[in-house]
């Protein structure tokens, strides 16, 4: 499937690339909301 | 408190997100969207949500009765009288314990009481003066309780419920995500933005000297971020489940002016006190004088229209001093461009108002008054 089927199919023609990119900001914020809320260092890894 | 950080709230938001693109008719969508704000009544409360039920049909009877004039003045005085009382319940928690009856002064502030006394009052009187009918049970329950407004508004108006009360069907992918969107820039701007400046700037006005002018700006722009994403977060949710939700806030910190600043900031209140205070207000100092002081009427309909809201916020002195320095300030905005009005004409005002340098002095005074004024709010 080409990208621009792939957008007219599943995201109402909106460029997938943007797409995308909206999604990543949008899971971004939610991991520092998760992280300040939870109290959880998005560092933890640190530990190891 | 409803808490965003909780899973309730969001388990509902998604089940509306399924549910309501189900339903076949517009009838079944609105029953759906009142099972899932009962559904959240009764996760926060209980079986105190039975109670808050029941009132729900008390108003819905008393509307009805209302629509059909049988004793609508009566019955909207009584209903008036209810709803003062269980606000200054709402208000006054130690004298609803000292009453014994702490319960419902806390159902009060679990389901945001002042926002759902506001929404009564445009409902009763809008069906008086018979410019909307009456809702339906579950346009009573949808209206007054809708769950993703019970936080900390927007205040809807009776005739913008009525007028887009069907809920709407599937929303598409880019509806979906501009929602999503707004939802999270709402988290983010509340627990992550707001967290951050309140941990690191703000003390409680527990400082003193020359930190106390920082803080006072910061606690502006605080309550602004932390009141802003409870909006952001429901507009956004109303528009993922294609429940219209009115807009509160349009950039407020760069107000003008003071009448400017109440046009940005909180707009459904600002409507709502338009509407049922400062217009009503204002046309009967104009009857009583004949016309003859248009500015000074206005004067007293704004005065009197922002003392009570200040105290509709809280019934304490602070709030009282609050709503008092609101209301000045909305008189000298007022007195002051009647005045360069007059000075300058038509075409002069408009050159002044396009100077950019007077603009960001406008700004930068307006923002001060408001965060300045804030600080009567912990006067002890």
């Amino acid at each position: 499937m080409t990208v621009r089927k792939l957008s007219e199919r599943f995201f109402d023609n909106l460029p997938v690339g943007s797409v995308l990119f909206r999604c990543l900001l949008v899971i971004l914020q939610l991991i520092a909301v998760y992280c300040l809320t939870e109290k959880v260092s998005p560092f933890f890894y640190q530990r190891f | 408190m409803i808490e965003l950080n909780q899973p309730t709230f969001w388990v509902i938001c998604a089940l509306g997100a399924v549910l309501l693109p189900l339903a076949p008719s517009s009838w079944s969508r609105k029953w759906i969207w009142a099972g899932l704000n009962i559904a959240f009544l009764v996760s926060l409360l209980g079986l105190a949500a039975l109670a808050l039920l029941f009132a729900g049909i008390a108003v819905f009877v008393l509307l009805s009765l209302v629509a059909r004039r049988w004793h609508p003045v009566f019955i909207c005085l009584v209903a008036g009288a209810m709803a003062l009382l269980l606000f200054l319940l709402h208000k006054l928690p130690s004298v609803a314990a000292q009453l014994g009856i702490s319960t419902t002064s806390k159902v009060l502030t679990l389901i945001g009481y002042s926002y759902v006394m506001l929404r009564l009052v445009d409902a009763f009187r809008e069906v008086l003066e018979q410019r909307s009918t009456a809702p339906r049970l579950a346009d009573t329950i949808n209206y007054l309780l809708p769950f993703h407004m019970l936080a900390a508004g927007p205040i809807q108006s009776y005739s913008d419920f009525v007028n887009q009360s069907e809920v709407s069907g599937p929303v598409g992918f880019s509806r979906s995500l501009t929602a999503v969107e707004r939802i999270t820039a709402g988290l983010f701007k509340k627990f992550v933005i707001a967290y951050v400046l309140q941990k690191v700037f703000l003390t409680d006005f527990q400082a003193g000297g020359l930190y106390r002018v920082l803080e006072i700006q910061v606690f502006f722009v605080w309550l602004y971020l932390d009141f802003s994403a409870y909006s952001d977060i429901a507009v956004g949710v109303g528009s993922l489940l294609g429940v219209a939700t009115p807009e509160n806030f349009n950039r407020p910190l760069f107000a003008r002016n003071i009448i400017d600043f109440w046009d940005r900031w909180h707009m459904s209140l600002s409507l709502f006190i338009r509407r049922h205070l400062f217009i009503p207000l204002q046309m009967a100092f104009m009857r009583r004088t004949n016309g003859q002081w248009p500015l000074w009427c206005a004067v007293w309909a704004v005065s009197i229209s922002f003392i009570l809201c200040g105290l509709w916020h809280g019934l304490t002195v602070g709030f009282l001093i609050w709503g008092v320095a609101q209301a000045g300030g909305l008189v000298i905005a007022r007195v002051y461009g009647h005045l360069l009005r007059q000075r300058l004409g038509a075409k002069g005002l408009k050159v002044y108002m396009a100077n950019p340098w007077i603009r960001v002095a406008a700004v930068v005074v307006t923002f001060e008054f408001e965060a300045c004024t804030l600080i009567t709010l912990f006067m002890k």
